[in-house]
């Protein structure tokens, strides 16, 4: 038996809850941290560029006039549904590889919930690696390897979305409440149409819809790939500041935002229709 | 008893175009991706794309080379250990940025608590939820592309680059947590005289604070991965090195900054975990 | 004898569940089993319905002794569970929740099928019919108020067909009118049927409203077994009382 301190048997006493104890460490360390990453900064050097704050209103007054050239548009066009390609193809491979290691990481394929399952052990490590590495970096890799794919695009999205997927689903497929699944058995269900009758249904909503929200992620990661000279939109993006055509960058920014609000509401529509 | 006839099942409705539609967009994408390959003088699927990923790969090791890979010489940890220590500063000051931008403006956003307002609340509803839109939808990349030009170069540019999206993504966060809050201590404090401010945050603070701490640090996980990227085109910390060492084919240079990446996430993730658990 | 338990006992870490019971139900009966709440009423049921074995003692029914088989498949034919709550699948339809009655008889292939086009409509259809619900048919299961998802839950069973009952507590989470009307059409259904049921509760009056049989169970003991009319106001007291041990 540990003796605590005085105080703290007296406070607990009183009735203070040890929750807010922690709480405030933790408001204490996160100030801290923040007070130690501004001491970082190079204040030294001034806050803003030489040109700053002439750019910053030339970037603004530009949001208000952007480039709507019929050549602009067809690339803008052009570049969108690239986008929307890689990102689609990205996440069905994601959804592939990350749903079956997410099932297996689950532990509920087995009966004892696999807590021994060197198998779901080893699920568990592939989609934490999966998840550590940005896409970007991944793209950046495979393109140096092998060369400007489309395919490198994709992959470079697929593998980390299906570490994060398959983390998703594990943790849904291990939320299944009991209750349905024991008078399923009781009505004379086999484990296989258990699964299928009673953790399928309940895991299909709530895996639609983050599987939707990772679409509208893909989609800005996607546009992102650009920059390793892969896909449309990050591309032009990139190369109209480069020229300082700040019109002209905020129509291919307008045209990504366009886009992901469409699909942030479709996705939300189908949500809606779908889950409880 | 009544006769009750069985509602017809139910027709085609949203749900289905829906699926249909993805499943064309979905095979097309495919299509395309893979017809699209043709321009290239071999396949992706190849023994040649095979044979150039193994000799990438025996580059990053630094299998063949002369000299001592990079990852293996103590002076080039030492050298990048900085790199890293400010990628790690450059996350922190992001997230808690975005942090403050939140706390600002999460409750403006939310529903519940703007509703019967009147116009001035609906337009500042309006506005409050259109500029986390805007932050969210726009990649940090691009933000990044931007500040380069606004701020002067280090940590700086970075960390507002990813301060701005999260600031988005934070807020609308925190207003679903709002939104599902219980409203009843607020009434409560409202018919106890306290004026409609004060009784908003010590109704829902309390309430939504610990909440708010957990996103935050779950948002921190995925700063620390982009924090990487964001500084290829910002200039600052280990993205920086990571680019010149890719342009100047110094690939053992690429394992070493690859690794210190490892750490960082591996790290964060760690921090985060132990962090949420005072959290709750 | 649809369900008989002889001298059966039961342990739960320190606690004796159940002490020694015996209880036979003859074919086609209702019977009730009322006490408090930790009286072992669920416990009893769970021996009964096979999910638990006995320490000591044996449990069969209809003449087929459970000890050998493990629920599911093989004691679906047998016995068929109605619960307290929760227990519907929430993201299916109601017709598919009925119609998982039927999964102890389908092979694999067809129930997979069945989800997507649901098989033997016209069985589910008819047992929805007798329990008053219909015409929600197609809708989900979560968007039913708690008397109609208890509906649902008789209706599979119908459907599953078992030769005993068992309900725990089946109306324990409705309010006293939606109370009323299930637990009436649950005792009606049996009686149409000629099947066993045998049901716990907690409300005594209600029980001896709808069933010909009471049995009062209290620390694992049965206290009484007889009918409404022989209950009294002490038997029941003694069932209730805060300090007592079996007789």
């Amino acid at each position: 038996m540990r003796s605590k301190p005085v105080e703290m048997t007296v406070l607990r006493r009183v009735g203070e809850p040890r929750l807010f104890e922690s709480r405030r460490v933790l408001t204490l360390i996160l100030t801290a941290a923040l007070a130690w990453s501004l001491l970082n900064v190079g204040w030294s050097d001034g806050v803003l560029h030489a040109g700053g704050l002439a750019a910053l209103r030339e970037m603004g007054g530009a949001l208000l006039t952007p480039d709507l050239s019929g050549e602009v548009l067809a690339k803008l066009v052009g570049s969108v549904w690239r986008t929307l390609a890689y990102a689609f193809a990205g996440l069905s491979l994601a959804l592939v590889i990350g749903f079956p290691l997410g099932l297996v990481a689950s532990g509920v394929l087995r009966s004892d919930g696999g807590g021994r399952d060197p198998f779901r052990w080893a699920a568990r490590l592939l989609l934490a690696h999966l998840r550590a590495v940005h896409e970007l970096v991944w793209a950046w890799l495979f393109v140096a390897a092998v060369g400007l794919f489309p395919m490198a695009a994709v992959l470079a999205l697929a593998l980390p979305y299906s570490g994060i997927l398959g983390r998703v689903f594990a943790e849904l497929f291990q939320d299944v409440p009991e209750g349905p699944l024991r008078a399923l058995r009781s009505a004379g269900a086999s484990e296989t149409q258990v699964f299928w009758h009673g953790r399928v249904p309940f895991v299909l909503s709530d895996a639609l819809s983050y599987t939707f929200y990772r679409l509208e992620c893909g989609i800005r990661s996607a546009t992102v790939l650009s920059f390793v000279g892969l896909g449309g939109l990050g591309f032009h993006i990139q190369v109209a500041l480069a020229d300082l055509a700040y019109s002209r960058a905020w129509t291919f920014i307008l045209g990504l935002i366009a886009m992901i609000v469409l699909v942030e509401a479709w996705s939300s529509a189908i949500r809606r229709r779908v889950t409880l | 008893m009544s006769t009750l006839r069985p509602t017809e099942s139910p027709r085609i409705g949203f749900v289905h175009v829906s699926i249909v539609a993805a499943l064309v967009m979905l095979v097309s994408s495919w299509v395309f991706v893979l017809g699209w390959d043709r321009q290239q003088s071999f396949s992706f699927f190849s023994t040649e794309t095979a044979g150039r990923a193994w000799g990438f790969i025996q580059d990053l090791a630094g299998v063949g080379r002369t000299s001592e890979p990079a990852y293996a010489q103590l002076s080039e940890w030492s050298r990048t250990a900085r790199l890293a220590y400010d990628t790690l500063a450059m996350s922190v000051l992001a997230i808690m940025l975005a942090a403050m931008g939140a706390l600002v403006t999460f409750m403006l956003g939310a529903r519940n608590v703007m509703g019967g307002g009147g116009l001035p609340a609906g337009v500042t509803f309006g506005l409050v939820r259109a500029s986390w839109a805007f932050a969210r939808a726009v990649p940090e990349l691009v933000w990044a592309l931007l500040a380069v030009f606004v701020f002067s170069p280090g940590i700086l540019p970075g960390a507002i680059a990813l301060a701005i999206h999260n600031y988005g993504v934070l807020s609308k966060l925190a207003a679903e947590v709002v939104e599902g809050m219980d409203m009843r201590p607020v009434e409560a404090l409202r018919s106890s005289g306290a004026g409609r401010g004060k009784a908003l945050v010590y109704g829902v603070l309390p309430q939504a604070l610990p909440r708010f701490m957990t996103y935050l640090l779950y948002r921190w996980e995925v700063v620390i991965r982009t924090t990487i990227v964001v500084g290829f085109v910002a200039a600052g910390g280990l993205g920086m090195e990571f680019r010149l060492a890719m342009s100047n084919f110094h690939y053992t240079t690429v394992s070493l900054v690859l690794m210190w990446y490892l750490i960082l996430v591996l790290g964060v993730d760690a921090a985060s975990a132990g962090l949420r658990r005072l959290a709750r | 004898m649809a369900v008989l338990l002889d001298g059966v006992s039961r342990r739960y870490g320190e606690t004796l569940a159940v002490n020694n019971v015996s209880l036979a139900v003859p074919s086609g009966q209702s019977v009730v089993l009322v006490g408090p709440s930790g009286a072992g009423k669920t416990t009893l049921l769970r021996l009964m319905a096979g999910t638990v074995k006995p320490d000591s003692g044996g449990v069969s029914l209809h003449g087929q002794d459970l000890a050998g088989l493990s629920p599911g498949r093989e004691l679906a034919g047998l016995v068929g569970i109605v619960a307290q709550q929760y227990d519907l699948v929430a993201n299916l339809s109601v017709l598919q929740n009925v119609l998982a009655g039927r999964l102890g008889s389908w092979g694999l292939w067809r129930s997979l099928m069945s989800l997507v086009a649901p098989r033997e409509k016209p069985l589910a259809m008819q047992a929805l019919t007798r329990v008053g619900i219909v015409d929600r048919a197609y809708r989900r299961a979560s968007q039913l108020s708690g008397g109609e998802q208890q509906r649902v839950a008789i209706a599979r069973v119908l459907v599953q067909d078992p030769e005993v009952v068992l309900a725990d507590e089946p109306v324990a989470s409705l309010d006293p009118a939606r109370a009323e009307d299930v637990l009436g059409l649950l005792t009606g259904v049996a009686r149409e049927s000629g099947k066993t049921l045998v049901a716990s509760m907690h409300a005594v009056e209600l029980a001896a409203k709808h069933f010909d049989r009471l049995v009062g169970v209290r620390d694992g003991c049965v206290q009484f077994d007889s009918t409404p009319d022989e209950v009294t106001p002490e038997m029941l007291d003694s069932l209730y009382e805060l300090e007592g041990l079996c007789a």
